[in-house]
C-alpha cells in the first residue's frame, strides 16, 4: 500500500482558487441561462398574445375560464381576511403614534393612503403568489412529469399557448379586481379599529379618508396590481416549465416560482416607489 | 432509386445525440418504409426514448438530419413543423393522458386543437367513441385516468394517437408494465391498427415477444459502442445477425465475459 502524496501549500491554494474560479464560472453561466429562458418564454408569451389577437390561438377555453374563477372569485375569502388585518394594523400602529401628537383625526390618511397606494396591491399579490402562482407551477411542472407538455407539443401545440398565455392573461386580468376589492376590505379594516379605539366619529374617518385619497393613489396602485398580477403568474408559469421529470420537480418548481413571485413583487414595487418619486406622483 | 425514396416514410441521417458534451449515440442512419412497423431496440440507457424525441420534434440533435419526405425537419421553419407534427400520433411511455379530462375528451383533444373545424362538439365525441370502442374501452370512456389501469391507459393513449389518422404511429414502450397477456393484446392491435390505417409505425421497445411479434424492420443501438450495431428486421437479427450482444440481447442471455451480478 503506497501513501498518498502530500501536495505542497502552494499548489494546494493553487488548486482551490481554480476551483473557486470555476464555481463561479458555472454559477455565471447558469444565471446567464436562466435570463436566456426568461426572455425566451417572454417572447413566446408575447408571439402567443399576438396569435390570440388574430384569432389563432390554440386554447382551452373552458380551462381559461377554471383558471380565471380559481385566481379570481376563489381567492376573495384569504384576500379579503389578510387585506382587512392590515388594515387594521395599519391603523394601530398609526394611533398609537399619532395619539402621542394630538393628530389622531390623521389615522385616516395613513391608512387610506398607505393601503390604496402600496398594502392593498403589495399584500394581494404576495398572497396570489402563494396561492394561484404556486397552483400555475404545480400543475404545468406535474404535466411536464407526466409527459402531458411533450404531448401537447406533438400535436402541434404550442404550451406557451395552451397553459401560459391563459395564465397569465387571467391573473393580470383579476389581480387589478382584486386589489380593489382588497383596497375596500383593507379601509375598512382601518376604520374598525379606529373608530372603535379612537375617539373619532364615523363621518370623520371617511372625511378624512376621501379628502387624502387623490385618484393618482388609486391610479398608481392599479398600475401596480396589473404588473404585480402578470409578474406572479410569469413566475409560476416558467417555473413550471423548466420542471425537471423527477419526484421532487414539483415541489422544487413550486418553491421557485413562489420565492421569486414574492421577490419580484417587492422589486417591482420598490422600482414603482422610485418612479412615482421621481414623477412626483 | 426513386421508387425507393417514394416507398420512404422517414429517414434519419448521420444522426448524432448528445448531452452537453456526453456522447450517447452516433452514426444512427437509417430509412422506414411506408406502411411498416420499424423497431428501434437495445438496452437500458442506450438512447432509444431520446432518438424518438429527436424524430418527434421534441429535442434537438446534436447533428444530422431527420428528413420527413424532402424536408429536414431541424432544417424547417416553425410553420412546417407544426404541419409535419400534426401528422404523428404519439403513445407516450407513461401514457401522457391528461389528467383532469376524461377518456373521451382526452382523445377528443387532438381534434378539437387540429381538427377539422367544420366538426361540431358532438361529432368529435362520436369519433372519440368510436376510437375508444376500437380499443375495448367503449365502458370507461367517462372515466379518469386515475380510475383506470395501466394498460388501459395505453390502450386509451392509443385512442387519443389516432385521432387523427395519423401517417407516423410513435409508440414509446407500448407494452412496458403490462402483464404478458395485456402486452399480447396491444401487440395484435398495433398489427390491426396497421394493416386497417396503413399508417408507418415506429416502436421503441426491449419486450423481446413484442418485437418479435410486430417488427418488420429495425435498428439495434448499442450503449458501449455508442452506435447503432446491427439493422434488419428482429428475427432474421436473431437468425443470421453475428454480433455478440444481440444474439445475448435477443436469446435472453447474459454476454460472454459479464457476470450475471453485473
Amino acid at each position: 500500500m503506497s501513501e498518498p502524496v502530500a501536495h505542497p501549500p502552494a499548489l494546494h491554494r493553487h488548486r482551490e482558487r481554480i476551483l473557486a474560479l470555476a464555481a463561479l464560472g458555472k454559477g455565471a453561466l447558469s444565471r446567464f441561462e436562466s435570463v436566456r429562458d426568461v426572455a425566451t418564454l417572454l417572447g413566446e408569451l408575447v408571439l402567443a398574445t399576438f396569435a390570440l389577437l388574430r384569432g389563432r390561438a390554440r386554447f382551452d377555453r373552458a380551462d381559461t375560464w377554471a383558471v380565471v374563477q380559481a385566481s379570481g372569485a376563489s381567492a376573495l375569502g384569504v384576500v379579503a381576511l389578510v387585506n382587512l388585518l392590515v388594515g387594521s394594523i395599519l391603523a394601530f400602529v398609526g394611533a398609537i403614534q399619532l395619539q402621542k401628537f394630538g393628530a389622531e383625526m390623521f389615522v385616516a390618511d395613513l391608512v387610506g393612503i398607505a393601503t390604496v397606494r402600496e398594502m392593498a396591491a403589495v399584500i394581494t399579490a404576495v398572497v396570489l403568489s402563494g396561492r394561484t402562482g404556486a397552483a400555475f407551477a404545480a400543475r404545468i411542472a406535474t404535466m411536464q412529469g407526466n409527459e402531458e407538455i411533450d404531448a401537447l407539443k406533438t400535436m402541434g401545440v404550442s404550451p406557451v399557448e395552451y397553459l401560459v398565455l391563459p395564465r397569465v392573461l387571467a391573473l393580470t386580468v383579476m389581480t387589478p379586481l382584486l386589489y380593489v376589492f382588497a383596497c375596500a376590505v383593507g379601509l375598512l379594516g382601518g376604520w374598525l379599529v379606529a373608530v372603535g379605539t379612537l375617539d373619532l366619529s364615523n363621518a370623520l374617518y371617511w372625511d378624512r379618508t376621501a379628502d387624502a385619497l387623490a385618484g393618482r393613489h388609486f391610479i398608481l396602485g392599479a398600475m401596480k396590481s396589473f404588473a404585480f398580477g402578470a409578474l406572479v403568474a410569469f413566475a409560476g408559469c416558467f417555473y413550471g416549465l423548466r420542471a425537471g421529470r423527477n419526484a421532487a420537480a414539483v415541489g422544487e418548481a413550486t418553491t421557485s416560482a413562489v420565492v421569486s413571485g414574492i421577490v419580484g413583487v417587492i422589486v417591482v414595487d420598490a422600482v414603482f416607489a422610485l418612479c412615482a418619486y421621481a414623477l412626483d406622483v | 432509386m426513386n421508387d425507393q425514396a417514394s416507398d420512404t416514410a422517414v429517414e434519419v441521417k448521420d444522426l448524432r445525440m448528445a448531452y452537453g458534451k456526453k456522447l450517447i449515440q452516433e452514426n444512427i442512419g437509417f430509412a422506414v418504409k411506408k406502411g411498416s412497423i420499424f423497431i428501434i431496440m437495445g438496452g437500458s440507457g442506450c438512447g432509444k426514448s431520446t432518438l424518438l424525441k429527436h424524430m418527434l420534434g421534441l429535442q434537438p440533435p446534436a447533428a444530422g438530419q431527420v428528413l420527413y419526405g424532402d424536408t429536414d425537419y431541424w432544417q424547417a421553419g416553425v410553420e412546417k413543423q407544426d404541419e409535419i407534427r400534426r401528422r404523428f400520433g404519439v403513445l407516450f411511455q407513461g401514457s401522457a393522458l391528461f389528467s383532469t379530462l376524461t377518456l373521451t375528451e382526452n382523445v377528443m383533444m387532438p381534434m378539437k386543437l387540429n381538427g377539422d373545424l367544420k366538426k361540431t362538439d358532438g361529432e368529435r365525441r362520436d369519433r372519440a367513441h368510436e376510437l375508444l370502442e376500437l380499443v375495448s374501452l367503449g365502458h370507461a370512456r367517462d372515466l379518469l385516468p386515475n380510475e383506470i389501469s395501466g394498460g388501459m391507459k395505453k390502450r386509451a393513449a392509443l385512442a387519443r394517437a389516432l385521432a387523427l389518422n395519423p401517417e407516423f404511429l410513435f409508440l414509446d414502450e407500448p407494452s412496458a408494465g403490462l402483464d404478458p397477456i395485456s402486452s399480447r393484446k396491444l401487440d395484435d392491435l398495433i398489427l390491426e391498427l396497421r394493416d386497417r390505417t396503413q399508417a408507418t409505425v415506429l416502436v421503441v421497445t426491449h419486450e423481446l415477444p413484442s418485437l418479435f411479434a410486430i417488427g418488420d424492420d429495425g435498428i439495434f443501438l448499442d450503449a458501449q459502442s455508442k452506435q447503432p450495431i446491427a439493422r434488419g428486421a428482429p428475427k432474421a437479427l436473431l437468425e443470421r445477425c453475428e454480433h455478440p450482444f444481440v444474439q445475448a440481447f435477443l436469446n435472453r442471455e447474459v454476454p460472454e465475459g459479464e457476470s450475471a451480478n453485473e
